[in-house]
């Protein structure tokens, strides 16, 4: 049944903060552990996560590790519990004036067709990668931070700094996060119309990570 | 005689012969094409000669996004993982088309204004099924 995308909220990354000994939750037959609280889930990408299988440190080699959600799953095997992270979790700041989205996930097609095969051609998929335009009715110098700190979209241009976004979506507790680059911020203004930005994103993780994919749906 | 598209029916799946009716899907395109393969040598005179190469096409689904939905579900899952999916597209309700498809892309949309809206690209990795 569709919903209206009027209750869809966007979200950014703000300030790392440090977590110790965050209690996870387990699931899917105890091969996976995520972080309980749900404001700490998103997992900061340059800073290194020790994991405690019942106050035993885990090898990374170990566990496949979930930044945009707070999830490890065991290579093999289950967790033992309780289970802790510590590390540095980001913390969200909506970006309040968003009210269109744009999410494109897309793979490249690599045409594996061979003689055998016949008529018709056959392809495998490659490299995959996402792209997430957000349209706010806000000025590039607006500063999204209520708090102390400032967030602004047209420093995000320059400082080159890989952050988290979100999208939720009505009715339903899937959503979409992202490590990205603001690689592009396109500001409009129009005498009879109000300010406009499209900020775009283009996922990746920050360099000297071995994070294999920089984005996922909540449900993965 | 001509008749209207809503009688459609869009069935996704992991395996051929799929069972499960799509939620949410309001459009479809299938261009089917085969490759062109020009033939003409100086024997043919003045028209060009050709014959048909490999099959292949790319097809768009798109509609509502349905978060809740198995088969808008499988498409996703199946872009990250690399599954083949099987759609079969039968235009009013009857005939139709069945085909295997690697997803390529899944783009969803949401607006203040609208529903949010999903556009899933499949590219061919099988023949072509007719049905019936």
């Amino acid at each position: 049944m569709p919903s209206s995308a009027a209750s869809c909220r966007a979200y950014a990354t703000g300030t790392p903060t440090s977590m110790t000994t965050e209690a996870c939750t387990l699931s899917g037959g105890n091969t996976v552990a995520q972080v309980t609280n749900t404001a700490k889930r998103i997992l900061d990408p340059a800073e290194a996560v020790l994991l405690y299988d019942n106050g035993v440190l885990q090898a990374a080699s170990t566990y496949t590790l979930n930044h945009c959600w707070g999830k490890a799953t065991k290579a093999s095997g289950s967790w033992t519990g309780p289970v802790t992270m510590s590390g540095k979790y980001l913390p969200q700041l909506e970006l309040d004036e968003t009210f269109r989205a744009d999410i494109a996930v897309t793979r490249d097609v690599l045409e594996s067709t061979v003689f055998k095969n016949g008529k018709h051609k056959t392809k495998e998929l490659g490299l995959m990668t996402a792209i997430l335009a957000l349209d706010m009715r806000s000025m590039a110098g607006k500063d999204f931070d209520t708090g102390g700190g400032t967030m602004k979209l047209e420093t995000w241009l320059t400082d080159e700094e890989v952050r988290v976004l979100e999208v939720t979506f009505p009715d339903t507790t899937l959503a979409f996060r992202m490590m990205g680059l603001l690689g592009s911020l396109k500001a409009s203004a129009a005498v009879g119309a109000l300010h406009q930005v499209t900020a775009t994103y283009d996922a990746t993780a920050p360099a000297g990570t071995s994070i294999p994919k920089p984005f996922a749906w909540s449900d993965e | 005689m001509p008749s209207a598209a809503h009688t459609g029916v869009v069935k996704i799946g992991a395996s051929a012969t799929p069972t499960v009716e799509a939620d949410g899907i309001k459009s479809t395109d299938w261009p089917l094409g085969r490759d062109v393969l020009e033939t003409t040598d100086f024997k043919d005179g003045k028209a060009k000669t050709k014959i048909l190469g490999l099959l292949g096409f790319d097809i768009t689904l798109s509609g509502d996004f349905e978060p809740s939905d198995a088969s808008q579900t499988l498409l996703r899952a199946s872009l990250l993982d690399g599954a083949t999916v099987y759609v079969q597209n039968l235009f009013d309700g009857t005939n139709g088309y069945e085909a295997g498809f690697k997803v390529s892309g899944f783009k969803v949309t949401p607006d203040v204004a609208g529903i949010p809206q999903m556009t899933a690209t499949l590219t061919s990795t099988t023949d072509v099924t007719v049905i019936p």
